[in-house]
């Protein structure tokens, strides 16, 4: 369990790009999501010890993270992963094999499903198949806790799945932290959310308890220019609106009183519908954006 | 640990063949072209430039992780504490670096001895080669630590290479000046060291069986009172203050240099990649560097080159600014940062002036 307190993490120019984070990260799979320049890669780095913090704890199995026998249980992917000039694929596994516990046989059988050639040089690789080895670098890692920093980027859907399958089959015991500002990316993957927003964790919760506050309506008004501003003028609360034709998807905080728009918009249809889990992480990361807005604006 | 050391090793052997193949590049063409009366030649200059680059430049290979965030984020994660591999890299690169330089040097000089013993039956002053060694030897040391102090300080590549040709610059002014001024010595070292100061050792001429250096002539001043061969005429009082200075100075660097080692935490992750805004220290350094230079041409302009000197100095502002733009990557000149490098110059020259007024070397 990685438990983090009061983070902050300030670079020059005055950049704060961790603010006061405070979240605890359980075993499992945890999505990492936010817009960008949320400070996702900062806080993978401020993990790893990349970075060091300017205040604020991080303890990893109650051990301080800077701790060596705390920090040989982490392996953190980067977005951007060094691999040794000219280096095969072969070489460049064995090289990080020098650094981090890393597992032969799981990673030779990783390698053949994803049907990459080991001893072709990484340089020649196009994104999508650097991602891929990459990926199985860190699958094939013994460590504890395993970060992945966007690793899905650039991935077709069919090797995206076949990744997500040994993510799934690996995170026995294990605590993955993967980021994506590309929910689509997590779906049908992680077993709990921390959103992100301008450095502060604005949700940490498993998929069942996200946008349990949201309701979310299909509606056909009368008049065809109703705007959101209209009807958030007569103190409706919207989350989203969406115009699809003369269709509104619109989301709205629980416990809005939905009969007195109906009367008040002559609604011709007005019927609930479920939100995709995307869609709710997406809303959730909207409303933390539109939270940072309004305080901003009161400041 | 281990499979890091093999690691950084192992990355670091070409580096020898590639130390070992110039040097010994150099001092061939060199003795191609080596002129008994002149003594010292271009070649002689370029053999020395290349050996103070090579040992300036070497730390920062050394910490070639520190530009590059995607080197940082495998380093940096790598359960070792920073300060280990901090040292390891250093005492490896520069155990290639001197490892490579004793190589060369003693086989250059086993050939001069070969040459020698054939012809005029061992002429050269072939004790006179240990101490010479030694003082190359702690001087690359020396060098080292002290290229790595400039390169901690600055954080940034382009950073580090102002402050490291800047301060190269300005010490050898500085020590020249007052060498100069406590020896009273017309021709003394300045002449050849102003860009450089570390280490100056080995022109070679391995035809006319000569292997000649700075430390070397120092060396033979203490005991002779002055040396001829191929180097100018070093008094020895001047000679000794050469000597005792660059072993302060080495001894210093290193002292300084095994400091930073040992002593706070490597920032490189943070600032790789990125562009230092933030850097008082290295901002100081840098200022520093370049009102000392001015200040060295302000005394000058009282002298008999006020034109020549007043030109030098405006040359220098610009330089100055446009480094700094570069630096900054903005040219537009913060007023308060103005006002405080005005103020710093004009003490800075004032100073300079003052001390010429009151020592008057002989000199200029």
């Amino acid at each position: 369990m990685i438990e983090i307190k009061n983070l902050v993490k300030v670079f020059p120019g005055n950049v704060h790009a961790v603010n006061n984070l405070t979240v605890f990260i359980d075993k499992g799979i945890n999505g990492l999501v936010g817009e960008n320049g949320a400070g996702k890669s900062t806080l993978l780095r401020l993990i790893a010890d990349v970075y060091q913090a300017d205040s604020g704890r991080i303890l990893i199995d109650k051990r301080p993270h800077n701790d060596l026998a705390a920090k040989a249980d982490v392996f953190f992917l980067p977005d951007n992963p060094y691999s040794p000039i000219g280096a095969t694929v072969k070489q460049t596994f064995e090289f990080y094999k020098m650094f981090f516990n890393l597992d032969d046989k799981k990673f030779y059988k990783i390698l053949s499903k994803l049907d990459l050639p080991y001893d072709r040089r990484v340089s020649t690789f196009s994104k999508g198949m650097k991602r891929q080895f990459f990926v199985a670098i860190a699958l094939s890692s013994n460590a504890g806790i395993i970060m992945l920093d966007e690793a899905f980027d650039g991935l077709d859907p069919l090797v995206l799945d076949l990744i997500k399958q040994e993510i799934i089959k690996n995170a026995e015991d294990k605590t993955f932290i993967v980021s994506s500002h590309n929910i689509s990316q997590l779906e049908r993957l992680c077993d709990r959310f921390i959103i992100l927003s301008k450095g502060s964790c604005k949700a940490n919760t498993d998929i069942e308890h996200i946008g349990t506050n949201y309701v979310k309506y299909q509606i056909l008004f009368q008049h065809k220019n109703v705007s959101k501003e209209l009807i958030e003028s007569c103190g409706y609360d919207i989350v989203s609106f969406k115009k699809l034709g003369s269709i509104y998807n619109i989301v709205f905080k629980e416990g809005t009183d939905i009969e007195s728009l109906k009367s008040q918009f002559a609604v011709i249809l007005c019927e609930q519908v479920p939100i995709d889990p995307d869609e709710l992480i997406a809303l959730e990361m909207l409303s933390a954006r539109k939270e940072n807005d309004d305080d901003e604006t009161i400041s | 640990m281990k499979p890091y050391l093999k690691y950084s090793f192992l990355s670091k052997l070409p580096l020898f063949i590639i130390i070992i193949a110039i040097l010994l590049t150099v001092a061939l063409v060199q003795s191609f072209t080596f002129n008994e009366f002149d003594g010292i030649n271009d070649f002689t200059v370029a053999f020395l430039t290349i050996v103070c680059t090579i040992t300036l430049v070497l730390p920062l290979f050394g910490m070639n992780y520190r530009y590059s965030l995607t080197k940082s984020d495998i380093y940096r994660q790598v359960a070792l504490k920073d300060r280990a591999i901090r040292i390891a890299d250093n005492l490896i690169m520069l155990g290639v670096l001197l490892l490579s330089f004793t190589l060369t040097f003693w086989f250059l000089s086993y050939i001069i001895y070969a040459k020698d013993s054939m012809n005029n039956g061992l002429a050269y002053k072939y004790a006179y080669l240990v101490p010479e060694f030694f003082l190359s030897f702690l001087g690359i040391i020396g060098t080292y630590a002290f290229s790595y102090c400039i390169i901690s300080i600055s954080n940034t590549l382009i950073g580090s290479i102002i402050l490291l040709v800047a301060v190269n610059f300005l010490v050898p002014c500085a020590l020249s000046m007052l060498g100069q001024m406590i020896s009273g010595d017309h021709y003394f070292m300045h002449e050849f060291t102003i860009p450089f100061i570390f280490p100056h050792f080995v022109a070679t001429d391995l035809f006319g069986s000569e292997l000649v250096g700075q430390e070397y002539s120092y060396i033979k001043s203490l005991f002779l009172g002055y040396e001829g061969s191929g180097y100018p005429i070093i008094g020895a009082s001047a000679g000794l203050f050469s000597f005792i200075s660059m072993c302060i100075i080495y001894i210093g660097v290193a002292s300084l240099g095994i400091t930073i080692f040992f002593v706070g935490r490597d920032p490189s992750a943070e600032w790789a990649g990125k562009p230092a805004t933030k850097t008082p220290i290295q901002s100081i350094l840098y200022h520093s560097s370049f009102l000392a230079i001015l200040a060295f041409f302000g005394v000058m302009l009282v002298d008999s080159q006020p034109l020549i000197s007043f030109i030098i100095i405006v040359l220098i502002i610009c330089l100055y600014y446009a480094l700094f733009g570069l630096l900054k990557m903005n040219f537009k000149m913060n007023i308060k940062e103005f006002a405080t490098m005005g103020g710093v110059i004009l003490g800075a020259l004032l100073m300079g002036l003052i001390v010429y007024s009151v020592v008057k070397p002989s000199y200029y």
